[in-house]
C-alpha cells in the first residue's frame, strides 16, 4: 500500500496547503465529480489520519535532524531525474542542464545525494514532472480529481503519474525488499515534512486543499507567471 | 642575541619583497582520482590483443594523475628595448608506485624547460615546450579517458625545439616550430622535424590547422595534418577535431575525427565528446563517447566526475567493452 503511494502526490496535498487561496477565485466549476473526490478524499484522510501521519510523527520523534535533512535530500536528488526529464520534455535545456549537473554533483560528491551540495553552490532546484509538461505542451488540467493512496489530482496530472513513474530510480531497483523500504522510507520523508504545514488548513480540509492544489499546479505549469487579475477587477 | 634575532626577522620580512621583484612565479598542480575501469592501460588502436596490453582485467585505482610543480617568470630587456626574455621550467613527479612504501621512487619527468622571446616582432620559444600544432586537439577534455593519448595523433610537448610564433593580427597568428636532435634516429638531418600551423579567432569562433613531419627512430618520417573548429555561444562550446597521419616507413595512414560540446553554468560545466579513430590498413576501428561535469570550487580547486565509453571494431578486442569512470580532485597553486 505504502508503496503506492507517490511522494510527489503527497507532496502537493499539503504543500499546497501553504497557499493560502479564495475559492471564488477558481473559474468555473473545476469539480464537477466532487462526490466521488470527497468519498476518496474521505478514505485517504482516515488513511493518513490512522497509518500515515502517526508513523511520520514518529519518525520525526525518534530520528535526528540532520539524518532528516540527508534522507529528505537524497530522494530529492532521485526526485531530480524526473525533472530533468521533463525540463527536457519543455524543451528548457538551460535547466536541463543544471539539473545533470545537479545530480551528477549531489551523487558524486553529495555522499549518492545525502548532502546537497548543488544548491549552495548556485545550481537551483527545479521540481517539473509529466502533468506540467502536459500543461505546457497546452494539455488543459480537466476535472479535479481525487486519486485513492495519491491524493488530488487532476485528470491530466493524474494520468501523467504513469510516465514520471517511469523515471523513478527507486523503481529501478532490482531487489524487492530494498525498493520497498526505499519506497516507504520516502513516503515517511515527505508525509514528515508536511507535519508544520497542515496547521496552515482551515475551513473544509476538502475546499481548502483542493482549491490550494489547483492554484499550485497552475502556478507550476506556468513557472510562477499568472495573469494577475487584480488590476481587472471593478474597482 | 635578542637583537640579532630581531634584526634577522626584519631582515626576512623584508627579504620577501625583493624575491617577488624577481618576478618568478612558482606554480603546480596535484590531481588526484578515482578511476574505476576496463583496463585502463590498453591501446585500443592496436591491432592486436599483444600490443594492445590487453588483460581482460577491472580494478579500482586510486591515483594522482598530475603532480606538477613549476617555476616561470620573465623580465624586460634593458638592452633590448620593448623586448622581454622569459623561461618556464615544469617537472611532473611519478606518485603512484610502491603504495606500500613510505615514498614513491618513480622518476622525475622534465615536461618544459625553455627559455624565450617576446616582442613586437612576435615570440620566440627555444628548448622543451608545448606542440604548438596542440591547438588543433580542441576536444581533449578528458584526462584519462581512451582516446586522449591514444586517437590523438600530436604529442603533449616537444623537445629540442626552436619555435616562432607571429603577432597577432587581428585574431589571426602563424607559427613554425623545428627539431633540433642530434641523436636518437638514423639519418644525420639537421632539422629532425618540423611543425607550421595558424590560429584564428574572430568573436566566438576559432580555427586552427596544423601540420607536422617529424623523424621517427628510422629514417622515415610521420607525418600529421590537423585541423581544429571551435563556436562559443551563449554559455555553449561547440568543438571538432579532424586529424589525419602517414607513416611514410609503413605506408600506414590512420585517421580521427571528434565532435565535442560544452555547456557553462555558472562555475559548473557540463560536455560530452565523442571521438572516432580509424587505420586504414589494419581496418581497426575504435570510437569513444564520453560525459563530464566538471565543478570550480574556487580559483585554484575543482572537482570532476567524467564517464567515457569506447567501442573497437576490426581486431578480437571489438567483443570487449571498455568503459571507465572516473571521479577527480584537482588542486592548483
Amino acid at each position: 500500500m505504502l508503496k503506492l503511494c507517490s511522494s510527489a502526490a503527497l507532496g502537493a496535498v499539503l504543500l499546497s496547503a501553504s497557499l493560502s487561496v479564495a475559492a471564488d477565485e477558481v473559474p468555473s466549476d473545476p469539480d464537477p465529480w466532487e462526490g466521488f473526490n470527497r468519498a476518496m478524499f474521505q478514505f485517504n484522510d482516515y488513511l493518513d489520519r490512522y497509518a500515515l501521519k502517526p508513523a511520520a510523527q514518529g519518525y520525526r520523534y525518534v530520528t535526528p535532524d540532520l539524518v532528516e535533512r540527508g534522507v529528505s535530500n537524497f530522494f530529492d536528488n532521485l526526485q531530480d531525474v524526473r525533472t530533468l526529464a521533463n525540463n527536457l520534455l519543455q524543451f528548457k535545456l538551460h535547466d536541463a542542464a543544471s539539473d545533470t549537473a545537479r545530480i551528477t554533483m549531489n551523487t558524486f560528491f553529495g555522499l549518492g545525494g545525502v548532502v546537497d551540495i548543488a544548491t549552495p553552490f548556485g545550481l537551483a532546484k527545479h521540481d517539473e514532472d509529466f502533468g506540467q509538461t502536459l500543461g505546457y505542451w497546452g494539455v488543459p488540467a480537466g476535472n479535479y480529481l481525487v486519486l485513492p493512496f495519491f491524493g488530488p489530482s487532476t485528470l491530466r496530472d493524474g494520468i501523467a503519474l504513469v510516465p514520471d513513474s517511469y523515471l523513478d530510480p527507486v523503481g529501478e531497483v532490482d531487489h524487492v525488499p530494498t525498493r520497498n523500504s526505499l519506497y516507504g522510507a520516502r513516503v515517511l520523508d515527505t508525509r514528515a515534512g508536511l507535519l508544520k504545514a497542515e496547521a496552515l488548513v482551515s475551513g473544509d480540509r476538502y475546499l481548502f486543499i483542493r482549491d490550494a492544489y489547483l492554484q499550485r499546479r497552475e502556478y507550476m505549469v506556468n513557472d510562477g507567471r499568472i495573469d494577475n487579475e487584480f488590476d481587472a477587477d471593478d474597482f | 642575541m635578542k637583537k640579532s634575532l630581531i634584526a634577522l626577522a626584519v631582515a626576512g620580512a623584508m627579504t620577501a619583497p625583493i624575491v617577488a621583484q624577481a618576478d618568478a612565479t612558482l606554480y603546480g598542480n596535484v590531481e588526484v582520482e578515482l578511476i574505476m575501469g576496463d583496463d585502463t592501460g590498453v591501446d585500443l588502436t592496436a591491432a592486436t590483443d599483444a600490443d594492445a596490453g590487453y588483460t581482460g582485467a577491472s580494478d579500482a585505482d586510486l591515483q594522482v594523475d598530475d603532480t606538477i610543480l613549476g617555476v616561470k617568470g620573465s623580465s624586460e630587456l634593458e638592452n633590448l628595448s620593448g623586448v622581454e626574455a622569459f623561461y618556464q621550467l615544469e617537472v611532473e613527479f611519478a606518485s603512484n608506485k610502491n603504495f606500500d612504501s613510505s615514498t614513491d621512487t618513480g622518476e622525475v619527468a622534465t615536461r618544459k624547460a625553455l627559455v624565450g622571446l617576446d616582442g613586437g616582432f612576435g615570440t620566440l620559444i627555444f628548448g622543451r615546450q608545448n606542440i604548438l600544432a596542440e591547438s588543433v586537439e580542441r576536444m581533449d577534455k578528458y584526462a584519462e579517458s581512451f582516446s586522449t593519448n591514444q586517437y590523438f595523433a600530436f604529442n603533449d610537448r616537444v623537445g629540442n625545439a626552436a619555435s616562432y610564433v607571429t603577432p597577432n593580427f587581428g585574431g589571426f597568428e602563424a607559427y613554425g616550430q623545428i627539431v633540433v636532435d642530434g641523436e636518437g634516429d638514423e639519418d644525420r638531418d639537421d632539422v629532425d622535424g618540423g611543425i607550421v600551423g595558424f590560429n584564428y579567432s574572430l568573436g566566438g569562433f576559432d580555427l586552427a590547422a596544423a601540420y607536422s613531419e617529424m623523424d621517427q627512430m628510422n629514417a622515415d618520417t610521420m607525418e600529421v595534418y590537423g585541423v581544429g573548429l571551435g563556436w562559443a555561444i551563449a554559455g555553449l562550446q561547440l568543438d571538432a577535431t579532424y586529424e589525419a597521419t602517414e607513416d611514410n616507413e609503413t605506408g600506414e595512414e590512420s585517421d580521427m575525427w571528434g565532435l565535442g560540446a560544452a555547456y557553462a553554468l555558472g562555475d559548473a560545466t557540463i560536455g560530452a565528446t565523442y571521438m572516432d579513430f580509424e587505420y586504414d590498413d589494419s581496418g581497426v576501428e575504435s570510437d569513444e563517447w564520453g560525459v563530464y561535469a566538471s565543478y570550480a570550487l574556487g580559483r585554484k580547486a575543482s572537482v570532476k566526475a567524467q564517464y567515457t565509453s569506447a567501442d573497437v571494431d576490426g581486431n578480437s578486442l571489438e567483443n570487449d567493452d571498455f568503459d571507465k569512470f572516473v571521479l577527480g580532485y584537482n588542486v592548483s597553486f
